[in-house]
């Protein structure tokens, strides 16, 4: 049996492959994922991908907000992820969710910033000793 | 008495809700993937360091971990609170320090867990300093030799084991053979002869019933007020029982580091190595001997290391460690045994035999041994420690001729009897430390000879008239002599007279 | 020794003189003498001896008893002026311990006294310390019980007070103060 190869160093390869335009090793990972019988790790290569992505200046990141944002607030939050990550190209994967209240959450594979008042709510309730 | 106000606590709230107002910006996050056995496997947080505190959002509030293993793929995060409270899929997030601790005399008559809380019931506990938990000990060049005594008020241990203040002392011996009564003793007499030693008692894993019995009795003693207790009981993570010895430790190092002097101890250090086998096979460590981890010894000889005398330079406090290690069947060859003998500086052997023979405390005199010796010892007690020694070692090498009694010769007889007198001199109360006047004259009363007209069975007796005397009759005296300086000639010849007096009245 | 009884016999009979009117006879006289002589002899030499041993051994042993007689009444008398000495002494040794005692029973009472009334202190710093323990416990749960009806009540009105656009500039807001830290 070939020994097991760290997710970090499949994603890595993925993600060098993948910039280089080859979507092909998307299908190649999965077939992989199948026959190691690892697919219940899917989630966690997605998210080592795009951590990889985002060493090498591509951020891939999920946005939820209470309502549906304008282009303007969008913008706005792109701008600001290419700030944080020096980043050369962000892409925004969008979702509404009503139980924010108000406020956005935005996550990308390594870090998240939650501005929503569900959050500070939380916040609040959690000060209890 | 605590008022309740209620401006105080609007106050409070009003803060409370003005710290909503700030955003945190972008956080480094990572996710639980699954967890199990007081372990959390986290994924992400690539950036985490050795034992750093990573906290874990759950239902019921913050969980937090350290993390103890840094694999390529994932972290595994011992948890510091019960795993019941953590889902997979949980958010975690780095807290950006080493775990630490409060330290500082707020601490002192409190009962804590080893991150500090207070498990008394009281205030919460606020410091103005927190100390780490895992620390290197003082380079050599910071240490002094151990040169001041800690008396312990127990007369075999003070007259020949001597405990010097920066030593590291090994109480060992099998169940209920005494161990802790030692270390309660011990604490007590720092309150009675007002050293000014401050006590923390590290309780791992021990029963919550015998650590509340402790409180109390120490209470009652009125020790408490300068002691720190940290409890784990058995059915604490095991976490936690890994911590508490550390913990301590860094409660204990405050007092040092500012030119005072602690007493630890640890209760015991068997429990703390099965508690951290426990962890290490959870975290898929590879097990060594006795399935304990290979660095089982470290994990004994970096707490013990901090345990020392600081030089003049840093203040001179000191670190005293009072380890204590249960053996089974009296096997003192075992592995946690032997590592923990290797590393101190001498050890208190306990017979299960003598126990129930009644000498108690049951320490074994050929056993026992402190590499500091005398270099600790009071000089009071150091003149007669001697020729108790002798005399029981000369006692030890004739006791199976005692059953022959009529047949032998006056010389051995004599011998024989007065090592009966110095074995029943020895024994010793629960609760009643004696202080250094005591036990010289005690001591003195049987190896010079003047208590050799009453029977061994009366030797306590006469020894309790002969204390009562010399503290009713020349209370100054004795008073002089509890300083510790070897006592003048006159003195001696004074204690000799009252000696022969109360002699007489025990006389057969 | 027939002959010579029948020789003073008929000596006697002739012969008068002076010795004969005085009815002494001579011969018989002097052997009388000489068996007075003999006897004189034999009583000095093995009968006179030994009563006078007797007699002396006599004399030794009752002086040897007056001797000792003197010597038992002189011990009496130092025995006497012993124990004299001895019940003395006791007596005074008594006297010291019936002190001793009274002053250990003294000291003895007062650290009764003393432990007692630390005892009754440590209860009432007990007591107040529980008291104290019950305020802190009320002081909390108020807290937290404040605490989850501010949340409640904040998240009832704001989720029908937020608008699309009070929403978007909360946004623009919180993400300008994220960057500038």
């Amino acid at each position: 049996m070939a020994q097991r190869i760290s997710r970090r160093k499949l994603s890595e390869h993925v993600a060098s492959r993948l910039l280089n335009g080859d979507s092909s090793v998307i299908t190649q990972l999965a077939a992989h994922l199948v026959e190691t019988r690892r697919t219940k790790e899917a989630d966690l290569y997605v998210y080592d991908i795009e951590a990889t992505l985002l060493n090498k200046g591509v951020v891939v990141a999920d946005v939820v907000s209470a309502r549906h944002l304008a282009q303007e607030t969008k913008d706005a939050i792109a701008s600001f992820l290419q700030d944080s990550y020096s980043a050369d190209r962000v892409e925004l994967r969008q979702s509404v969710d009503p139980l924010l209240i108000g406020g956005v959450r935005v996550g990308t594979a390594d870090a998240e910033y939650d501005a929503s008042l569900r959050r500070r709510l939380t916040k609040l309730q959690k000060m209890k000793v | 008495m605590t008022k309740l106000s209620v401006t105080e606590l609007s106050r409070d709230l009003r803060d409370a809700i003005t710290q909503l107002e700030t955003t945190e910006g972008l956080e480094k996050v990572g996710i639980v993937t699954r967890v199990g056995d007081g372990v959390a496997w986290v994924h992400g947080l690539q950036n985490a360091g050795y034992s750093e505190v990573l906290t874990i959002e759950s239902d019921a509030g913050d969980v937090e971990a350290f993390a103890l293993n840094l694999n390529e793929d994932e972290i595994g995060a011992v948890l510091l609170g019960s795993d019941s409270e953590v889902k997979a899929g949980a958010r975690v997030t780095l807290k950006g320090e080493t775990l630490s601790v409060p330290v500082g005399p707020e601490l002192l008559g409190r009962v804590v867990d080893p991150l500090g809380r207070p498990l008394d019931g009281g205030a919460p506990i606020k410091t103005k300093q927190r100390g780490v938990v895992e620390r290197e000990a003082i380079g050599v060049m910071g240490r002094k030799s151990v040169h001041e005594p800690l008396m312990t008020g127990i007369v075999s241990i003070d007259a020949m084991f001597p405990i010097g203040r920066g030593q590291r002392e090994l109480i060992i011996g099998d169940r209920q053979t005494g161990k802790t009564a030692i270390a309660i003793d011990t604490m007590i007499n720092q309150a009675k002869q007002k050293t000014g030693v401050v006590n923390v008692y590290v309780a791992v894993g021990q029963k919550l019933s015998k650590i509340a019995r402790l409180v109390d009795r120490l209470k009652e003693e009125g020790v408490m007020d300068q002691t720190i207790i940290v409890a784990t009981g058995p059915s604490d993570s095991a976490s936690l029982l890994y911590l508490a010895p550390y913990a301590g430790t860094a409660m204990g190092e405050y007092f040092r580091d500012n030119g005072e002097h602690a007493l630890m101890i640890y209760d015991d250090l068997t429990k703390h190595a099965v508690a951290y086998r426990q962890m290490s096979l959870l975290l898929r460590r590879p097990p060594g001997r006795e399935a304990f981890p290979g660095d089982v010894f470290y994990l004994h000889s970096r707490l013990l290391e901090r345990s020392a005398k600081l030089s003049d330079d840093l203040g001179a406090g000191s670190l005293t460690a009072l380890p204590i290690i249960e053996t089974q069947a009296g096997d003192i060859s075992a592995y946690i045994p032997t590592n923990v003998i290797s590393i101190t500086d001498g050890q208190i052997f306990l017979e299960t035999d003598l126990f129930y023979q009644g000498i108690r405390p049951a320490i074994s005199a050929g056993l026992s041994v402190s590499r500091v010796g005398g270099a600790a010892q009071t000089k009071a007690v150091k003149s007669v420690g001697g020729n108790l020694k002798l005399g029981l070692s000369q006692f030890r090498e004739l006791a199976s001729f005692a059953q022959f009694g009529s047949d032998l010769d006056d010389a051995t007889k004599s011998q024989i009897d007065r090592g009966r007198r110095l074995t029943e001199l020895l024994k010793q109360s629960q609760y009643q430390p004696m202080g250094v006047w005591e036990q010289f004259v005690s001591i003195h009363a049987v190896t010079s000879g003047l208590f050799d007209v009453v029977d061994p069975e009366r030797i306590k007796d006469a020894q309790g008239a002969l204390v009562a005397k010399l503290w009713t009759d020349h209370k100054a005296e004795m008073r002089e002599l509890n300083k510790g300086d070897k006592p003048s000639d006159d003195l001696i010849e004074l204690i000799d007279s009252v000696t022969k007096t109360v002699a007489k009245g025990f006389e057969d | 020794m027939q002959s010579i009884v029948t020789f003073i016999a008929s000596a006697e009979a002739s012969d008068g003189g002076i010795m004969g009117a005085f009815g002494i006879d001579v011969p018989t006289l002097i052997f009388q003498g000489v068996a007075f002589l003999l006897l004189v002899v034999v009583l000095g030499k093995w009968v006179f001896p030994v009563f006078m041993a007797a007699v002396d051994r006599r004399e030794e042993r009752i002086s040897e008893s007056l001797k000792a007689a003197d010597e038992a009444r002189q011990a009496a008398d130092t025995a006497g002026e012993d124990v004299a000495r001895l019940l003395k002494e006791a007596r005074n040794e008594a006297n010291e311990i019936v002190s001793t005692a009274k002053q250990e029973a003294a000291v003895m009472v007062q650290d009764a006294e003393t432990k007692a009334r630390n005892k009754a202190e440590a209860i009432a710093a007990a007591s107040l310390e529980e008291l104290n323990k019950e305020v802190l416990a009320a002081k909390k749960m108020l807290r937290d019980e404040t605490l989850d009806l501010v949340a409640l009540a904040t998240e009832k009105v704001v989720s029908k007070t937020v608008s699309d656009g009070v929403d978007a500039n909360l946004i623009k807001a919180s993400l300008k103060e994220a960057g500038e830290r």
